[in-house]
């Protein structure tokens, strides 16, 4: 079963802040995008980077507009995108999308999930992983300095900084390579003072970085998801037995992700799924995508009462473990909650709970099989922790070798630089030998 | 049809006497097609074999039973232990050949090798069968056709080679020989794409004329080691080589005249190796540095020419003495013969496989500088790699693949299956993931039985590899139980500063068991590297776990709970084949590995 057939579709959303504005924006992107917009807007957009003024057909009349067209692979997404600026009004952004969608479904459109847009680039390289550490970092930041330290990653400041303990190790080992692969007459050898003077600093940078990380969670993390206003803030509160999550029943209250411990899990109360997020949502959804990622075990929470089909990456992509059922109160006396129509055969072999806030149904055995599957889950930041400190580890071994053979340093030396990659999550771009070339003469 | 021979191998230098020789020892009927059979062996360059890394792989193919190594110990003229201040799985020796002996000797025993049959011609042409899947033979410039099963390519820098220096070029593939040029149609007919090479050397110089006197001698060791495993005792009356530098004097004629190296006019259009910088490329890009070394070495014990290494140029003649004499101990120098370059054609190597089968022809194999490496050793450890898996192709058999956890041959090979040398491939340690457990001194305990195996090596000779063994453990269990000052003497040459030597001054026991200095650095090696080679070959196991773990084509990534979302993704668009490629694929944490191990052996 595969569920996620991303990279085909093209997809669209509207991008910028609900509401009345001076101008909405509509992103489309995939490789159908130029051919989607068309169906609303003239005239028909070129192939290359430009900005095309025109206008745009809602219900018969046309409108002023401009396009925005950015192909792939040097846009947001990676892929081919284009931006429907259009006067704004949520009436008006509401009618060109559904006329979009409406005759778009032959080309393969459809309605973006939250956080696609931003999945994508992280699928098509154009979105730095470890900047997206940075952002969960910053929902786990639990003193000023760490804030300080996780917004300044979410720039791309932990890469920079792993790249550049990456490029330090690279040229100790180069050095280090270079006296092995020659002769003391090409090349006379380095004094190992100079080797700890080059490796110390190092070694103090990546503590450094390992200080700012913060703690690991002390257990698992889960993640409640499901469509706006399905009543995962009022599950959480009914969880935990407080007011912690502002529960209205408007859709969408839920703006933030908030986090809770519930018997030695951590749950995150995410925003819903259903709407066209806004921008100020998109971040939050962005986060909460990145958390499904890394927190990896994921709760589906379904109203009872009008269930719906879960979005394809609930159902397919995350790794979903249960699925909650809520408001059960408001079922008919002794009638079970009916199926949620396509719901996805993984799913329904998946322990059920069936509860209500209201009436505390279902909430014991809910809160004993959280407790159970959080302490199973890999906590965030331990991706990045566990290489890093190894890496620490191996560094502190070189060191120790000082006076020992270099080809026992290096040995350690490429041990803490695989960790480095593996931190990183990308392999070391350039090779040994380049940088031994670029900086000895060698060679007879 | 039937075919004239087993494996016929084109060329006759370094790879093509391991390839042929290789066949000929597995019982193959071999034939070696060369232009001149008294050039067989013919060193271009440097008459000097080994060098580090360079002489692990010399090793590796003497363990296989090979001759580089026989042949140097019966030819040269210094020796040395390179990196001897260094660990023992860095230590590489390296030996200065008489170039005239090298050449007679090596022609002597291929003309005499059992099952080889030499055969003076060009070879211009490859017969692929009709329906073009496989190669029948080889079509000569006289018009003679030779049938094989199985056919090794070994043409060296005689590919489309073509030499320069100054103005002056015209097509060769060694000064005063002539370049195999069809060839290279032929390979682009089949469909083989082609990239080009350069490289280069120095002029030779006449002994009589340099002043030594002031120079710094390099002797040979005091011990010298011999190459083969299987030479019992080295007797040899060993030659120095001296050190000089490049002066000021030397980088100003240079820099005026770069001009007009082709190199820099543009003329080549051919790589050239970084590792081997002609003399004019060191000054230009390195202007900062104000002297280089150059090693003056003879060419044989009778010869009157000397190799000044470090040297290697391609500017015009008059150029080239000039600079020559502003170098000390040069000054009335007269040159034998100009240095020059050599641009030739070689197979971009995503078109070969592990076993140096090439993918245009079934039964076609590239060794050498043909498949984009320079060096001699480079050249015989890959001409023993394709005469060994010719002739398994020619009898049926299964190919061999070396890893690169098991030799320095097996790391080259599947460098070169991987990417396309962007400059002539050379060896060097840093290449080999798992150096401590590649040692030039061990060659034979990794290789030799394999090599008994495959019926390239005599049963004397693995069976003394066995007794080594054997000595070597009963050495390590010594140290184990003799004590002094209260430690093992284990213990004791773990210690950074302890050697052997001590060992055997301290203990009358282990100085009785009259180890080999190759023992004795194997004996060395065990013990100081003792932790890491465990963790090494941790990581071996660990490394061949993974590569042998297929992934179901049909695995569903999105059903496997504790995987990243990017992990996921990527895992999904390039669907790998197994858990060794998934664990290459950036993204792909460690982590995620482990999960998908686990996954996939439940």
């Amino acid at each position: 079963m595969r569920a996620d057939t991303m990279p085909a579709d093209t997809i669209v959303a509207e991008s910028s802040a609900p509401g009345a504005g001076e101008r909405a924006v509509l992103r489309l992107s995939g490789p159908r995008a130029r051919d989607a917009a068309a169906l609303v807007f003239a005239p028909v957009l070129p192939d290359r980077r430009a900005q095309i003024d025109g206008d745009v057909e809602v219900r018969g009349h046309r409108l002023p507009a401009f396009a925005l067209v950015m192909p792939g692979p040097r846009s947001f997404t990676g892929e081919d995108v284009v931006e429907l600026h259009l006067p704004g009004g949520a009436l008006l952004v509401r009618c060109v999308l559904d006329a979009l969608l409406a005759r778009g479904e032959r080309l393969g459109l459809r309605a973006a999930l939250a956080g696609e847009f931003t999945a994508r680039a992280f699928t098509n390289g154009r979105l730095d992983l470890a900047a997206a550490e940075g952002i969960l970092m910053l929902l786990h930041a639990q003193g000023a300095q760490q804030v300080a330290a996780a917004v300044q990653w979410v720039g791309g400041g932990l890469s920079n900084a792993i790249d550049a303990l990456r490029d330090g190790l690279h040229d100790v080992l180069a050095a280090l390579e270079a006296g092995l692969d020659f002769t003391d007459e090409e090349l006379p050898a380095a004094p190992a003072a100079q080797f700890r003077a080059q490796l110390d600093p190092i070694a103090a940078q990546l503590d450094e970085l390992l200080q700012h990380l913060p703690a690991a969670a002390p257990g698992g993390e889960l993640l409640l998801v499901g469509r706006s206003n399905a009543g995962k803030s009022s599950l959480c509160n009914a969880l935990l037995g407080r007011e912690a999550s502002l529960v209205d029943c408007a859709p969408g209250t839920t703006r933030d992700l908030l986090r809770h411990e519930v018997g030695g899990a951590v749950l995150w109360d995410a925003p819903g799924d259903l709407d066209a997020p806004g921008a100020a949502d998109a971040a939050a959804l962005a986060l909460r995508d990145r958390l499904a990622g890394r927190a990896a075990a994921v709760v589906w929470v379904v109203d009872a009462t009008a269930p719906v089909p879960p979005s394809p990456r609930a159902a397919g992509e995350w790794s979903c473990l249960g699925v909650v059922f809520t408001k059960v109160d408001l079922l008919p006396a002794g009638s079970p909650p009916p199926a949620p129509p396509g719901l996805a055969q993984r799913l329904t072999t998946l322990p059920q709970f069936f509860t209500s806030a209201r009436t505390g149904a279902g909430l014991v055995e809910l809160r004993a099989w959280l407790a159970r599957v959080g302490s199973a889950q890999v906590a965030p930041g331990a991706p990045l922790r566990e290489p890093l400190l190894a890496a620490q580890r191996a560094v502190a071994r070189a060191l120790d070798l000082a006076d020992a053979g270099a080809e026992l340093i290096a040995l350690e030396l490429q041990a803490a630089l695989r960790c480095l990659d593996d931190a990183a999550g990308r392999h070391s771009a350039e090779p040994l030998l380049d940088r031994i070339y670029g900086r000895f003469c060698l060679g007879k | 049809m039937t075919a004239d021979f087993d494996v016929l191998v084109i060329g006759g230098g370094h790879a093509g006497v391991e390839a042929a020789t290789a066949a000929a020892r597995l019982g193959c009927r071999t034939g070696m097609v060369v232009l001149d059979p008294a050039a067989i062996g013919r060193m271009s360059c440097n008459p000097a074999i080994g060098g580090l890394a360079k002489g692990q792989l010399v090793r590796e193919v003497d363990a296989l039973g090979g001759e580089m190594g026989l042949c140097t110990d019966n030819t040269g003229i210094q020796f040395r232990m390179l990196n001897t201040s260094k660990g023992p799985a860095v230590r590489s020796p390296r030996a200065q050949c008489d170039r005239r002996d090298y050449n007679r000797v090596m022609v002597q025993r291929v003309l005499g090798y059992a099952n080889l049959q030499v055969i003076a011609g060009e070879a211009v042409r490859l017969l692929p069968r009709a329906g073009g899947e496989a190669i029948d033979g080889v079509e000569l410039a006289d018009g003679q056709r030779l049938l094989a099963k199985a056919v090794v390519l070994t043409t060296g820098t005689f590919l489309g080679g073509r030499l320069f220096a100054g103005a002056w070029d015209e097509p060769g593939g060694r000064y005063g020989e002539r370049p195999a040029a069809a060839i290279s149609t032929s390979l682009r007919e089949l469909g083989l794409r082609l990239g080009r090479h350069k490289t280069g050397t120095p002029p030779r110089l006449r002994r009589d004329s340099i002043d030594f006197g002031g120079l710094e001698e390099q002797p040979g060791d005091a011990a010298p080691q011999p190459f083969s495993f299987r030479t019992a005792r080295l007797q040899v009356e060993q030659l120095p080589c001296w050190l000089t530098r490049t002066t000021a004097a030397t980088h100003a004629v240079i820099r005026e005249h770069a001009h007009l190296s082709p190199m820099f006019a543009g003329r080549i259009v051919g790589v050239g190796p970084r590792y081997c910088p002609s003399v004019e490329d060191k000054v230009v890009r390195f202007a900062e540095q104000p002297s280089h070394v150059v090693f003056l070495e003879p060419e044989g014990r009778d010869s009157d020419e000397v190799y000044p290494n470090g040297l290697s140029t391609s500017l015009p003649e008059d150029v080239q003495l000039q600079f020559l004499r502003t170098i000390p101990g040069l000054e009335r120098v007269e040159v034998l013969r100009p240095g020059y370059a050599v641009e030739y054609d070689y197979i971009l190597t995503d078109q070969i496989r592990g076993d140096l089968h090439t993918a245009a022809l079934r039964g076609l194999f590239a060794a050498g500088q043909i498949n984009g490496t320079s060096g001699y050793e480079e050249a015989a450890g890959q001409g023993l790699v394709a005469g060994l898996n010719a002739a398994r192709f020619a009898r049926g058999q299964e190919p061999v693949v070396f890893d690169r956890a098991t030799a320095y041959l097996g790391v080259m090979v599947d460098d070169l299956c991987r990417v396309n040398p962007s400059e002539p491939y050379r060896m060097f340690t840093s290449r080999a993931e798992f150096r401590l457990l590649l040692r030039s001194d061990n060659a034979d305990r990794r290789l030799t039985p394999l090599g008994e195996r495959l019926g390239l090596v005599d049963p004397a000779a693995a069976a003394a590899v066995r007794d080594k063994e054997h000595r070597i453990r009963g050495a390590l269990r010594w140290l184990e139980q003799a004590r002094r000052q209260g430690r093992t003497l284990t213990e004791w040459l773990r210690r950074p500063e302890v050697t052997t030597a001590d060992l055997l001054a301290w203990d009358e026991t282990f100085a009785g068991m009259t180890l080999s200095s190759a023992e004795l650095n194997e004996v060395e090696a065990e013990v100081k590297y003792a932790g890491y080679i465990d963790r090494q070959a941790m990581e071996v196991e660990r490394l061949q776990r993974l590569e042998g773990k297929r992934i179901p084509d049909a695995f569903d990534y999105v059903a496997l709970p504790g995987l990243s979302n990017e992990a996921r993704a990527r895992l999904q668009q390039r669907r790998p084949l197994t858990l060794g490629e998934a664990s290459r694929i950036a993204g792909v944490r460690q982590a995620d590995v482990q999960l998908l191990l686990v996954a996939i052996s439940r």
